[in-house]
């Protein structure tokens, strides 16, 4: 496991990848002023909404990953990458899937929790749907994510 | 699932399709697992508008065992009884949107 998970510019092309996958660079707080824009427009809806466009990016990122470093030693590989650098969304604390009984995900540093601000409900809906989207795709099985 | 009648005249979202889910089964007791197996939802999509549904009692939240919930339409709510006649008029009509 000695890959790099640095960021790479290629050269005069304004693109940036990570594990060779074209990545962006945004500021946290931009993702945040959509969500929060996104509610605005939707209301409760736009809860479902991030929590669909997660699962999304879940399973389409699972699918890259999964090409790249093989379904046997992928979630050794996937919790070191979400532990140690990731790609600046959460740093992953604990990982604990049983797939007949569910299981708990411990996050920290969420880049949505912490843009955000004060919020008496859960916001992470983004990131709920994206980690089911892994975990379904990994395990081919439904899930959800309750966030609490 | 298609979309019902409300969805295509409001939507398409989230929120409208689990109530007409229940507008078009008035009387079925369904799950939360249930809904989403019935709309091809993820069951934490549905989580997220269900709640406000029963909050704004359109939907009555029915406790069938420890920590085990089902829900059904609320007919004694007045916006759903006016709800149920436009939802049967509109499908009458059977608008294309």
């Amino acid at each position: 496991m000695n890959e790099s998970y640095e960021l790479e510019r290629v050269r005069d092309s304004a693109m940036i990848r990570q594990l060779g996958v074209r990545v962006i660079i945004m500021r946290g707080g931009t993702f945040v002023d959509l969500q929060k824009s996104v509610e605005a427009v939707l209301g409760e809806e736009a809860n479902a909404l991030l929590y669909e466009a997660g699962i999304r990016a879940g399973t389409s990122s699972t699918q890259i990953l999964l090409k790249k470093w093989g379904r046997e030693d992928f979630m050794k590989r996937w919790a070191e990458f979400y532990g140690s650098r990731g790609c600046g969304w959460f740093k992953l604390e604990e990982a604990e899937i049983n797939p007949e009984r569910g299981g708990v995900i411990k996050l920290s540093s969420s880049f949505i929790a912490e843009g955000y601000g004060r919020s008496e409900k859960p916001v992470c809906h983004f990131l709920c749907g994206f980690l089911v989207g892994v975990f379904q795709e990994l395990l081919g099985i439904k899930l959800a994510c309750e966030e609490i | 699932m298609s979309l019902g009648a409300l969805n295509k005249l409001f939507g398409p979202s989230i929120r409208l399709l689990v109530l007409e889910l229940f507008i078009e089964n008035p009387d079925r007791l369904m799950n939360l697992r249930e809904v989403a197996r019935l709309l091809e939802k993820n069951p934490g999509s549905v989580a997220r508008v269900l709640p406000r549904l029963v909050e704004d009692g359109l939907v009555e939240q029915i406790r069938v065992g420890k920590n085990i919930y089902a829900y059904r339409l609320n007919r004694e709510n007045e916006v759903v009884k006016i709800l149920l006649e436009f939802h049967s008029r509109l499908k009458q009509l059977k608008i294309k949107c």
